[in-house]
């Protein structure tokens, strides 16, 4: 029945021109970001190609909701064209298809991804710029601070480029699966591709920042809860807090961001099974 | 394949859309599902797919839909003629439904034969009519051969050519051993159509059974009888216990059957100038058996003085 599932997730996909209009677009995205970032550098400068994929997906997070409309439009034309109701009427058991589009959305946002460092790296190459770009996957210093409004806290660390580039797909892969949980429980298309975004962007900033005008304590408190500040630390793995018992470390921001994830993907497999489709 | 529906039963909040709702669907005939707007019958439907969650079970050859291996090969179902995506092209629409049943390309491109949509495959049907989308629909519950065809109103927006082809393929299918069930209100298409009838009101069954006892259950069935001496006639009628009213240019005899009236005005010497059993249309014994149920009823067209 997964195999079923799959194939048949594969098949929706693949027969939508959306989803290779997505893929163009992660790609022309990735291209255009990298390339106003990129010419601020000196002539001579060379980047570590890792740098230049967290600027992609990291810093630019227009890219990265490109990609996660994949994910909204995966369920949301589920419940827009009654699609469901097909889907279920051949998978009475649920859990397949839903394990089948979790799939398909680790999947794409995987692909998605890469065609989008593809971009930015191909545009180099257009441009003759390429050569300021170092391929090699050594160790790379990077001075990562999110600012915290009760005080920031910055660290400079030293990274393999591995690591920040399997950071930077983990969280494009995370934003696209919350984005998919939240489409799938509200069953609201437009909603879901709004709201994790304008979160993401800025609603989570004003509250830090509504927060701090309350106490400090209330500030912290949100920093260390909300999804979208510590998805933005995991992937700068950057340390935040105004003293030593207030610090929250990138390994607290790692679990925060993915125990949301988890989170929504709990109640949205629940609900998918037990509401009317 | 046999198909037992068991107290299906279905709450939204405090109203009752389905209330305890049990019958059985054989193979090799076309089921009829009537009921007025508003009375269940699409609930029901997906009630019996496993869409809508309640309470009751159904049962396909005695077990649940979702114990099968490849449901969407045991029923196939149509349930809108607007489940799509318009931009995804009739033919791609299909390929993704026949990835559920694992049938092959080639039946697909065999049922876009079958409904009629060769010239229009690679197009997305955004731009599709209503008939064209109930042919979409009809493919796609087609695809993998299914034991039973759940169809909900499929000869909405249907040219009359379409329906007549429509009503056609399905009693062939039907008659090739499958279970058919099919919801429809164009009345006089379903007394072509269908062999048995299950006739809902307000989520509650009123019939189950053949459509010719349901339509002889009707009072509307009586006798007309022409003839220059009605009085007599009646007298002579309601001496052998039957009764009789005038009725337009000759009289309704309520019971009995031509042969009898016949014989009661011979042995009283009347003349008959016309005898004739008149049976009710399956409108009129619809609307007269589910008038009770009615969800939602209109004014009288005439329109009253102020």
């Amino acid at each position: 029945m997964m195999g079923t599932a799959i194939l048949y997730e594969y098949r929706r996909a693949t027969t939508l021109r959306t989803t290779w209009v997505f893929l163009a677009i992660s790609f022309v995205m990735g291209a255009l970001t990298t390339w106003p970032q990129f010419l601020m550098l000196d002539n001579g400068f060379t980047i570590n190609v890792s740098q230049l994929v967290a600027r992609v997906t990291g810093v630019y997070q227009l890219t990265v909701f490109v990609i996660a409309s994949f994910a909204a439009l995966s369920w949301g034309h589920e419940f827009r064209f009654g699609l469901n109701r097909l889907t279920l009427s051949a998978f009475p058991r649920r859990w397949p298809v839903f394990a089948a589009k979790t799939l398909g959305i680790v999947a794409f946002s995987t692909m998605a991804w890469l065609v989008s460092v593809i971009g930015g790296v191909a545009l180099l190459q257009l441009i003759d710029k390429a050569n300021r770009v170092s391929y090699a996957l050594g160790e790379v210093t990077v001075q990562s601070g999110s600012i915290n409004e009760v005080g920031a806290s910055v660290s400079v660390e030293q990274f393999t480029s591995w690591h920040m580039l399997g950071r930077s797909l983990v969280f494009v892969i995370v934003y696209s699966l919350i984005v998919g949980a939240v489409t799938a429980l509200t069953r609201n298309l437009t909603l879901a591709l709004i709201v994790p975004n304008i979160m993401l962007l800025f609603a989570e900033t004003v509250l830090v920042m509504v927060g701090s005008l309350i106490n400090a304590g209330a500030a912290n408190a949100l920093n260390q809860i909300l999804p979208f500040v510590n998805g933005q630390r995991f992937a700068e793995w950057a340390t935040v807090g105004q003293n030593a018992s207030e610090l929250v470390s990138p390994l607290q921001s790692t679990i925060v961001f993915l125990g949301w994830c988890v989170l929504l993907l709990a109640v949205a497999a629940s609900s998918y099974q037990k509401r009317d489709a | 394949m046999r198909v037992q529906c068991e107290q299906l039963t279905k709450d939204f909040g405090k109203y009752r859309a389905v209330n305890a709702l049990s019958f059985t669907l054989d193979a090799g005939e076309v089921t009829g599902f009537l009921g007025p707007n508003g009375s269940g019958k699409s609930t029901t439907m997906r009630l019996m797919l496993g869409l809508d969650s309640g309470s009751g079970r159904t049962l396909y050859d005695g077990k649940p839909l979702w114990a099968y291996d490849h449901p969407a090969r045991v029923v196939g179902a149509h349930l809108d003629a607007k489940f799509f995506h318009p931009n995804r092209t009739a033919r791609d629409h299909l390929r993704m439904l026949a990835a559920a049943s694992g049938v092959s390309r080639a039946r697909v491109d065999e049922v876009i034969e079958v409904v009629g949509l060769q010239t229009v495959a690679t197009k997305r049907p955004r731009g599709f009519s209503l008939g064209m989308g109930q042919r979409l629909g009809l493919a796609g519950a087609l695809l993998s051969k299914p034991d039973v065809l759940m169809l909900d109103e499929p000869a909405n927006g249907l040219d009359p050519q379409s329906i007549a082809w429509l009503r056609d393929f399905v009693k062939n299918y039907a008659a090739t051993g499958k279970v058919v069930f099919v919801s429809s209100h164009l009345l006089s298409e379903m007394e072509l159509l269908a062999a048995h009838l299950v006739v809902i009101g307000k989520g509650t069954l009123i019939a189950d059974e053949p459509l010719s006892r349901f339509v002889e259950r009707s009072t509307r069935n009586d006798i007309f009888v022409r003839t220059p001496n009605p009085q007599g006639l009646i007298q002579a009628l309601q001496s052998s216990g039957i009764s009789a009213i005038p009725s337009g240019t000759g009289l309704a005899v309520a019971a009995g059957s031509t042969d009898q009236v016949g014989a009661i005005a011979f042995a009283h010497g009347i003349e008959i100038h016309e005898l004739l059993a008149r049976r009710a249309s399956l409108e009129e014994a619809f609307l007269e058996l589910t008038s009770s149920t009615q969800e939602y009823t209109m004014e009288s067209t005439t329109e009253r003085d102020a």
